[in-house]
């Protein structure tokens, strides 16, 4: 397993929801990277996005932090972000401190889908 | 792999250590707390909190202790010159023990009490739109004891302990450490 990867799958255009797959590790170190790629993506125009999290073996608050600030940037742009499936790891630090009902965690991909195009 | 710490051939541990203040640190710091935790016997649950809980006290200190000389990711990499650099160090004390792990994260910085104060809850944090302060809320949700010192010369003693649940805590090491720069 890499300690760091995200793969941003390709869309047709600016307007449809974009699919990221978020791999490795979301740390201090590794989330300056991250949020440089997902925010220029929302630059573009994208104002849906689905993360995988099927992959994600850890997240900090650092972490934690960027996907809020994605959150609150989608949502200023009456658009959203997914988190699809996140390890039982990571969906327990989101439990835990409370974050599951601030973040829209689906459990699939057409339900993400449905969510993201409702 | 959960081990007894009675049945190991190890025992009892009293690690010191001393680490740059880099982001690249905080990947061993979590691996190194991860083994010992599951060394005491916490279950996977309670390894992960302790792994969350070293990383968000040692990211403070790569990412807040040293700023003011020009130290931080935050900060452009010539903010600082090498020799400032390498004065600024993250001391790490990890004591071992009979049903409990307890971490001692120091640096001789500007002192946590000097920075942006840490959110008081995940609203606080929702209503702030994400930013910082979420580390030091983890550390006392992870954590069953949290204790931080401020010495006059300068920087911060973060001491953070965790037991096992079926352990009493030993009275005679419930009080903070003295940590020597």
């Amino acid at each position: 397993m890499k300690n760091y990867d995200l793969v941003i799958h390709p869309g047709d255009a600016p307007s449809q929801p974009r699919r990221v797959e978020l791999i490795g590790c979301l740390d201090s170190h590794t989330v300056v990277g991250f949020e440089k790629s997902l925010h220029a993506l929302l630059d573009e125009g994208v104002r849906g996005l689905v993360i995988d999290l099927q992959q994600l073996t850890y997240i900090s608050s650092a972490g934690i932090s960027a996907l809020m600030g994605l959150t609150h940037r989608l949502r200023q742009n009456d658009g959203e972000l997914i988190l699809l499936k996140p390890t039982e790891k990571v969906n327990r630090v989101f439990r835990t401190l409370g974050f599951t009902n601030i973040f829209k965690i689906v459990e699939n991909e057409s339900e993400a889908d449905s969510s993201i195009t409702r | 792999m959960s081990q007894n710490l009675q049945d190991s051939p190890v025992g009892n541990l009293d690690l010191d250590l001393r680490c740059p203040v880099d982001t690249r640190v905080l990947a061993l710091m979590r691996t190194m707390a991860c083994a010992l935790a599951e060394h005491v016997g916490f279950d996977d649950e309670q390894v992960a909190q302790v792994e969350m809980a070293v990383d968000e006290a040692c990211a403070n200190v790569v990412r807040h202790a040293y700023k003011h000389l020009g130290v931080s990711p935050d900060l452009p990499d010539d903010s600082a010159d090498e020799h400032t650099r390498r004065r600024c160090q993250l001391h790490a004390r990890i004591q071992v023990g009979e049903g409990f792990l307890r971490i001692i994260i120091a640096d001789s910085g500007i002192g946590l009490c000097n920075t942006a104060p840490g959110v008081e809850s995940v609203e606080d944090f929702q209503q702030r739109g994400g930013g910082g302060g979420l580390g030091t809320l983890i550390i006392r949700n992870f954590m069953d004891e949290v204790h931080y010192d401020f010495p006059e010369q300068s920087g911060t003693i973060l001491t953070m302990t965790k037991y096992l649940k079926s352990t009493a805590r030993p009275a005679d090491q419930g009080g903070p450490e003295t940590i020597h720069r």
